[in-house]
């Protein structure tokens, strides 16, 4: 049976509880990680990013929006002007992608390590 | 794109698989859309539409079924992780047939000819139904071996592949509404992104049943709109407008308990990982500090 890291760290906690520290070591292994070294930082969250993505975002929405009969009419011309609509979904992509990114690290949900 | 991005990250996109499987499947679309506009031509509209909801309903029992039975077994055999070879991608594997081809992500060795056919019918089904990944995902994992996860993010790289190119076809023709593309892109982004961080907290055989649960709910969504298309062939006697409108609604809420189902199935494995995770990184510092 594997054991889960929980599992480990569980196993481990009662060997250290009993006095065995090298034991509760030796089980966490080199997974465990070790605690940041003194005056490092633990990592920031990423606000700035968040607001500026998100403002560059609702600002080109905005735009889009404002002009969609100008837009709609030159991006539906077919041929050359393919690129038009492709390009812009690229565009959104990177920009309102990147602030999605940043605003799922700012509520803390982040991908397991 | 970003999807595909953000599971590359996780080290879960096997690039080679999406490429082959891509290469394939772009010819699949077009062997696709010969049968519909052969159907459309022949049986109109109607026609189409029976044909779309039968694949649908056929491919959709099917492998969903299998994918249902596949993670029931998974989850109460005693696996740890659920990601074991099944035994097709076994005995496909050990096919020698040149050229050979080594998928280093998926961990797989495999003849290109095994990837071929899967590849074709991913296609064929992405122009019929619009979502190849129906047969595409089941196909990574059942023929070719991959495991639940790599497959479900290769598979966003194969429709990245063939979104592409699909787009700049009608783009050609001037038929993309950029409005539309980007009202969806502003929610999707943020759900795909969320999505692609639940997967690294649940386990392999929780992608099964999401996909399972998918599956076979929207089965019920196609089947109930299929009286409706044999009567306009003149298939069957007319339906009676209180029928019509029952099979309607049936239709369209069988489609948001899938959504919902797939959402809160989500929403509950990664909610419950995020939390086995953070009280095990809390352990492990309690201890470290004494």
């Amino acid at each position: 049976m594997t054991m889960t890291n929980f599992d480990k760290t569980m196993s481990a906690a009662a060997f250290a509880e009993a006095g065995e520290h090298k034991t509760a070591k030796e089980m966490l292994g080199a997974e465990t990680k070790q605690p940041h070294p003194a005056g490092q930082k633990a990592k920031s969250k990423p606000y700035l990013s968040t607001l500026l993505y998100g403002a560059i975002s609702l600002t080109a929405y905005v735009f889009l929006f404002k002009n969609e009969q100008l837009i709609t009419t030159t991006f539906t011309k077919g041929g050359v002007y393919t690129w038009y609509p492709v390009g812009t979904a690229f565009f959104f992509s990177f920009i309102h992608g990147a602030f999605a990114s940043n605003l799922l690290n700012v509520l803390g949900l982040e991908a397991k390590k | 794109m970003i999807g595909t991005y953000k599971r590359w990250k996780y080290g879960q996109v096997d690039i080679k698989l999406a490429l082959t499987m891509a290469a394939t499947a772009i010819i699949g679309v077009q062997i696709g859309v010969q049968i519909q506009k052969y159907i459309l031509n022949h049986w109109g509209n109607a026609g189409s539409n029976l044909y779309v909801s039968v694949v649908f309903v056929i491919i959709l029992i099917l492998v969903g079924g299998y994918v249902s039975y596949d993670a029931k077994k998974l989850a109460t055999g005693g696996s740890d992780t659920g990601a074991e070879t099944p035994k097709l991608a076994q005995k496909m594997q050990k096919i020698n047939l040149p050229p050979m081809m080594n998928f280093p992500v998926a961990k797989v060795r495999i003849s290109a000819w095994i990837t071929i056919p899967v590849g074709l019918a991913t296609g064929m089904l992405a122009a019929t139904i619009a979502v190849g990944g129906f047969i595409g995902v089941p196909g990574m994992i059942y023929v070719i071996g991959a495991s639940a996860v790599v497959a479900s993010a290769t598979e966003l790289g194969i429709a990245f592949c063939m979104g592409a190119w699909g787009s700049i076809q009608w783009g050609l023709s001037g038929l993309i509404d950029i409005r539309l593309t980007l009202l969806i892109l502003a929610t999707s982004l943020i759900g795909v992104q969320l999505g692609a961080l639940g997967t690294t907290y649940v386990k392999d055989y929780m992608i099964k049943v999401v996909m399972a649960a998918t599956m076979l709910i929207v089965s019920i969504s196609r089947g109930s709109k299929i009286p409706g298309y044999l009567a306009d062939l003149g298939l069957r006697s007319p339906l009676d407008p209180q029928t019509a409108e029952i099979l309607n609604q049936v239709s369209f809420w069988s489609l948001v308990a899938a959504l919902g189902t797939a959402g809160l199935i989500i929403t509950f494995a990664m909610i419950k990982g995020i939390s086995a995770d953070r009280k095990s990184k809390r352990a492990e510092e309690a201890l470290m500090h004494g």
